[in-house]
């Protein structure tokens, strides 16, 4: 099976799913829009009334369904239905695997930025460009540590406003991966697509309570620091690397290709 | 054949779902808010010396009278451990059979429901007061610290009676709520034959329950509105409102509508469902 990466990404991409990831997206936005306009006085600038609206929106909570929805349980669905033998008998195991990491990752992407950047356009053609409130941003690893605070030289000055919009949609981008690597990470253990759609949800839900009430892990941001860029980007890049520890001990694991081919 | 009995159906769907891994986690989280709530209150009741001490009820008054608490974490995974329960695998569709009644199989199956809310309640507020009584004692007295401004802060609670009024109250609409909620994603999974669409709709609903009112504005909504939005019926006191917007009463009522909804909408859909076309095979 010469076409694997075509196959896996046209199934992950021509997806039905998509409009259940729109419709979920259709209501944080309606629900960010209202609490928003709310603001008494608001001349906010159009990125800033985006980034407002997918914060005020709880976007973080859709987002990270709207991420694994598309393809990330394909693997366990596969697996439970014996579709994954039809595949083996055509393509070697790490290349199936592999097609299948680059169509969950790009799926989920997709599935999270692509209603995030219509919902910029719209806002771009219904608010001026300016001003735009960009957030303090720092990149320091060592001021992650309990009791630390940014400290101002490594705290990044003139951040213009198109490379803060990059980097909010690269943001989106890797939220997107992360969840959805995350949910590929536990359907290696199981066939179960409920475990799969679940997991990536309670990490994120409750990160988002427990990581800025923790004295210890509060620098960490949350879970929703993944998503929009504030703060100390070294948590998102935290959050990223625990997510990639837990795709690999997932991996090694329980990723050889008899556990996943025998019953 | 034999016909199933309705409390060996109970057993045999006791004994199918509650020995699962993820059934523990109930106790983790539990245990976690646990330490976590006796740790805030020690903190909030500082200084001892001057007599403050805290109760172990005002700590769970505070634990599962905090919005953070009961939506993203206690009532998410209510949501992740009962989504499972429907549609049914081929097993479970042999039990339909023996039981020879679909009727019999949705009681059996709002029943286990039921039992299951109890279950999770027991497991997760049980783990919650181990770390909590090692520290504090169970008393039917509100403590200094508790009626002490800077204290615990649990508004509400004080001015409308003990701690054992205020633990009833909280518990009492977090069980109906929990109850009404796993009936609905029931039916969900129902009529999608899916898992996962139960899960979606369970979390979709708390998601929004914390969001308020559609339009925005004040905490637990205003006028007609108030009445229908979530957070005014699954908490004793809305969000972060130090107060109840509509009263108690309606919040029963309205729970009690929306579970008569579910049974007959499931007893409706149940007798319409076709059972043996779903071919997934998920455990």
């Amino acid at each position: 099976m010469q076409n694997i990466y075509k196959e896996e990404l046209s199934r992950a991409l021509l997806n039905k799913r998509f409009f259940l990831v729109f419709l979920l997206a259709g209501i944080s936005f309606i629900y960010g829009f209202f609490q928003v306009k709310a603001i008494p006085e608001l001349s906010l600038g159009a990125i800033t009334v985006w980034q407002e609206i997918l914060k005020r929106g709880y976007y973080g909570f859709f987002a990270c369904l709207m991420a694994v929805l598309p393809f990330a349980d394909s693997l366990s669905v596969e697996k439970s239905q014996r579709f994954i033998n039809y595949f083996l008998t055509r393509v070697k195991y790490p290349k199936y695997i592999r097609a299948k990491f680059v169509a969950v990752a790009v799926s989920g992407a997709a599935a999270v930025v692509l209603p995030a950047i219509i919902l910029l356009i719209v806002c771009v053609l219904l608010y001026p460009s300016d001003p735009i409130q960009i957030p303090t941003l720092a990149f320091d690893a060592a001021e992650l540590l309990p009791g630390q605070v940014i400290s101002p030289g490594t705290v990044w000055e003139n951040v213009s406003s198109l490379a803060y919009l990059a980097l909010c949609i690269a943001f989106l981008i890797l939220f997107g991966v992360l969840y959805a690597v995350l949910a590929m990470g536990i359907s290696f253990q199981t066939k179960n697509s409920l475990i799969v759609f679940g997991f990536p949800f309670l990490c994120y839900s409750f990160g988002y309570y427990f990581i800025p009430s923790s004295r210890i892990l509060q620098n960490f941001i949350s879970t929703e620091a993944v998503l929009i860029p504030a703060g100390n980007l070294v948590s998102a890049a935290a959050q990223c690397l625990a997510a990639g520890l837990f795709f690999g001990i997932c991996v090694l694991s329980s990723g050889k290709k008899e556990r996943q081919v025998i019953k | 054949m034999k016909k199933m009995k309705f409390t060996a159906f109970l057993k045999y769907q006791s004994a199918y779902y509650f020995f699962r891994w993820r059934w523990l986690l109930p106790i983790v989280v539990g245990l976690s808010l646990g330490y976590w709530a006796q740790n805030v209150v020690s903190v909030l009741s500082m200084p001892v010396s001057n007599g403050l001490q805290g109760n172990a009820l005002e700590a769970f008054i505070w634990a599962f009278g905090k919005p953070e608490i009961v939506y993203f974490v206690v009532s998410i995974l209510y949501i992740y451990l009962l989504s499972d329960l429907l549609p049914e695998n081929a097993y479970g569709q042999q039990v339909l059979l023996r039981l020879r009644s679909r009727k019999t199989w949705w009681l059996g199956k709002t029943s286990f429901v039921f039992l299951s809310t109890l279950v999770y309640a027991f497991l997760l507020m049980g783990s919650f007061f181990i770390p909590v009584l090692v520290k504090y004692p169970l008393s039917g007295e509100w403590s200094t610290a508790g009626l002490n401004n800077y204290g615990i802060g649990l508004g509400y609670s004080i001015k409308n009676g003990t701690p054992v009024q205020a633990f009833w109250s909280i518990l009492s609409f977090l069980f109906v709520g929990w109850f009404a909620i796993g009936l609905l994603i029931q039916i969900v999974n129902l009529i999608s034959q899916r898992r996962w669409m139960g899960f979606i709709g369970g979390v979709f609903l708390i998601v929004c329950a914390s969001l308020g009112d559609i339009a925005g504005g004040a905490i637990g909504g205003n006028g007609i509105n108030s009445f229908f939005l979530l957070q005014n019926h699954l908490e004793f006191t809305p969000l972060w409102a130090p107060m109840r917007i509509i009263p108690e009463i309606y919040s029963w009522l309205f729970w009690a509508i929306w579970i008569l909804i579910c049974l007959g909408l499931g007893f409706f859909v149940c007798k319409k469902a076709s059972f043996f076309s779903i071919d997934r095979q998920e455990d």
